[in-house]
């Protein structure tokens, strides 16, 4: 489903070059939840994001269902995200105006999915539902803890029903209790939607959930 | 059309999220608009004052002259009949729409000056009237000694300042040299019979030098028989019907024929360029206002733009296009920019209803013809206003959008919360 080949990424970051990919390759199958491990610096984010089709490798092939996305250009990246791929983000990112069922019901306008309204509102309370906020639809975001919204985040990216899910550190930011729920919250949903997920992380003691781990350092995979 | 109302829904959410930058920005919007609707509102006291004023004198609501291509010089008619009168399709189209004219044959004629035996200075308009039709409507006019005797076909009045100048008195003769239909230059002896004085605004004696405007009027009838012209044929007609729904009809029938047609107000402008120079005041500060929104509201969109970096970054991490970016940032500015407009007109209505009163501008208020000014809003001002409100806030947000739509969402994630 998804075949990163030999990727490199390097940044300059002054007069330094900064070589967070070196040469990664791996491969990810549908249904997996992949953990990307490795402590900060290691490449993690750069790796979600060329997966994620955020950024763009200097060397290697990305494949993603087929097709080496490496060439498409910023409008087929922008549609290939809306429609393929969901987002959780480290802190959240929830859009601020909007209530937690317009901030799910968001990416439905971006992918400008064709659903009758009775629908949408079934799948997104639905969502609602399973990420437990069935109490909280007319909140916004500053009126919810860190973890209700990374809840929120989750069900917004699977409202499109993508075939991955790219949870970067989604733990970061919550305490470890709430942290673990969050996980065992993205297995569930990878069990239930048969959704791919694959998630980066520092933190040891929520691999457990993970059907499969990939160790970074240094920009390379360490097994 | 759901997303229209997405994109119109989140546009709303986030202008309330920025009161602070909104009011800055209003409080310009409402500047410029104000100074554009106060300077549509001069213009157009000065029009109507201009109209009432002059619709009571000699050149009537409006009128339509044969006289074209003179430089519109309204001291000194052309001392040839034109080579085209009034055309019948304009004559018959205000027979048909029952629209209230008068038939004239004006030109330009020099007077022999009995007292010192000379043509100096002498120089003077003389117009063929429909008495009996148009007196009644000139309003402005006070005849001080005789009166127009509708019994005598060579009875003449002329201007009070004139008949000083000729010494000339009731019952005197004034002759008259015209250049008739053959283009020869005749004298016509006509008979005193009344001096009019022509009444001026408060101030506008001062001002407006209506002193070069020597008129003889004598009967239409007798003037059109003397020069030759055809019966009912005309140099001009007077318009004194205030119906200005055929006003434009006749403007129209007018150029096909090359005819020149004014409004009271056009040839105040033209003598003074008082309208002209309104609408450069009026102009001039609405740029000035625009420029300083242009600058201010710049600034104002790139804090915006560092503000919003994670929110727009986002939007295109989940798959959101460049397009989408935006029509979202140019929603909330046409929707902001609406909004203000909006709250300006009624802040405009509300101090026009506060001096419904109207102002005195003293010795200023020759703009008005002397008339008090009201500061209704005037509505062909709204679009052009809100138009160029938009345009510049467009103007002004133009690169923060650009740059809105080339962010790098990863650049965006480094650190922070949304």
């Amino acid at each position: 489903m998804i075949a990163l080949k030999n990727v490199k990424k390097t940044y300059t970051l002054g007069k330094t070059e900064v070589h967070a990919l070196r040469g990664v390759s791996l491969e990810i199958r549908k249904g997996d939840f992949v953990c990307v491990m490795g402590p900060s610096g290691s490449g993690k984010s750069t790796l979600l994001n060329i997966v994620g089709c955020l950024d763009r490798p200097n060397d290697g092939e990305v494949v993603i269902n087929g097709t080496n996305v490496i060439s498409l250009d910023r409008n087929s990246l922008a549609d290939l995200r809306a429609s393929a791929i969901g987002f959780i983000f480290q802190s959240f990112n929830l859009i601020p105006v909007l209530n937690v069922y317009e901030n799910i019901e968001f990416p439905l306008y971006i992918k400008k999915e064709k659903i009758s309204e009775a629908d949408k509102k079934d799948r997104i309370m639905r969502l609602i539902g399973e990420v437990g906020l069935t109490e909280y639809v007319n909140h916004k975001p500053d009126e919810l803890s860190g973890g209700q919204r990374q809840r929120v985040a989750i069900a917004r990216a699977l409202v499109t029903k993508p075939q991955i899910v790219l949870a970067d550190e989604p733990t970061a930011n919550l305490d470890s209790e709430t942290a673990r729920q969050i996980v065992r919250l993205m297995r569930q949903l990878n069990d239930e939607e048969q959704v791919t997920f694959v998630f980066s992380t520092h933190d040891q003691s929520i691999t457990e959930y993970a059907t499969s781990i990939h160790r970074l350092k240094d920009g390379a995979l360490a097994n | 059309m759901q997303w229209v109302q997405h994109i119109l829904k989140l546009s709303l959410r986030n202008i309330r999220r920025h009161p602070v930058k909104n009011v800055l920005t209003g409080v310009m919007i409402l500047l410029s608009s104000l100074a554009f609707f106060f300077s549509a509102s001069l213009s157009k006291n000065s029009e109507l004052g201009w109209r009432g004023f002059l619709g009571k004198t000699f050149l009537g609501h409006y009128h339509v002259t044969a006289y074209a291509g003179l430089d519109r010089d309204y001291s000194f008619s052309s001392y040839y009949l034109p080579d085209a009168y009034i055309p019948d399709e304009l004559t018959r189209y205000l027979d048909e729409n029952k629209v209230e004219y008068a038939r004239r044959v004006k030109l330009g004629a020099v007077v022999y000056n009995r007292d010192k035996g000379e043509f100096e200075n002498t120089l003077c308009t003389v117009i063929g009237m429909d008495m009996d039709a148009e007196l009644k409507k000139l309003t402005n006019m006070d005849i001080v000694q005789g009166k127009y005797d509708p019994s005598n076909p060579n009875g003449a009045l002329i201007w009070k300042e004139y008949a000083d100048f000729l010494k000339l008195k009731v019952g005197d003769e004034i002759t008259v040299f015209l250049r008739d239909v053959d283009n020869g230059n005749y004298p016509y002896t006509f008979t005193v019979t009344g001096i009019y004085f022509q009444k001026e605004g408060s101030n506008i004696q001062d001002k407006a030098y209506l002193r070069i405007f020597p008129l003889v009027l004598v009967p239409y009838r007798q003037l059109t028989t003397l020069l030759g012209v055809e019966p009912d044929r005309a140099t001009e007609i007077a318009i004194w019907d205030f119906d200005e729904r055929h006003s434009s009809a006749v403007r129209s029938i007018a150029k096909k024929h090359k005819m020149e047609f004014m409004y009271g107000e056009e040839i105040f402008a033209i003598i003074f360029g008082t309208v002209d120079f309104l609408h450069f005041l009026g102009g001039f500060l609405g740029v000035i206002i625009l420029t300083i929104l242009v600058v201010s509201t710049l600034n104002i969109n790139m804090i915006s733009f560092f503000e919003r970096q994670k929110e727009i970054g986002t939007i295109i991490a989940i798959g959101g296009r460049a397009r989408w970016v935006v029509t979202l940032l140019v929603s909330e500015l046409v929707t902001f920019s609406t909004v203000a407009v909006i709250i300006s007109i009624v802040i405009y209505l509300g101090l026009s209803a506060a001096m419904s009163m109207g102002v005195d501008f003293g010795e200023s208020s020759v703009l008005f013809a002397g008339n008090r000014f009201y500061m209704g809003l005037v509505g062909k001002s709204v679009l052009p206003t809100y138009v160029t409100i938009v345009v510049t806030m467009l103007v002004s947000a133009l690169y923060p959008i650009y740059l809105s739509t080339r962010i790098n969402p990863v650049d965006t994630f480094r650190e922070g919360e949304l």
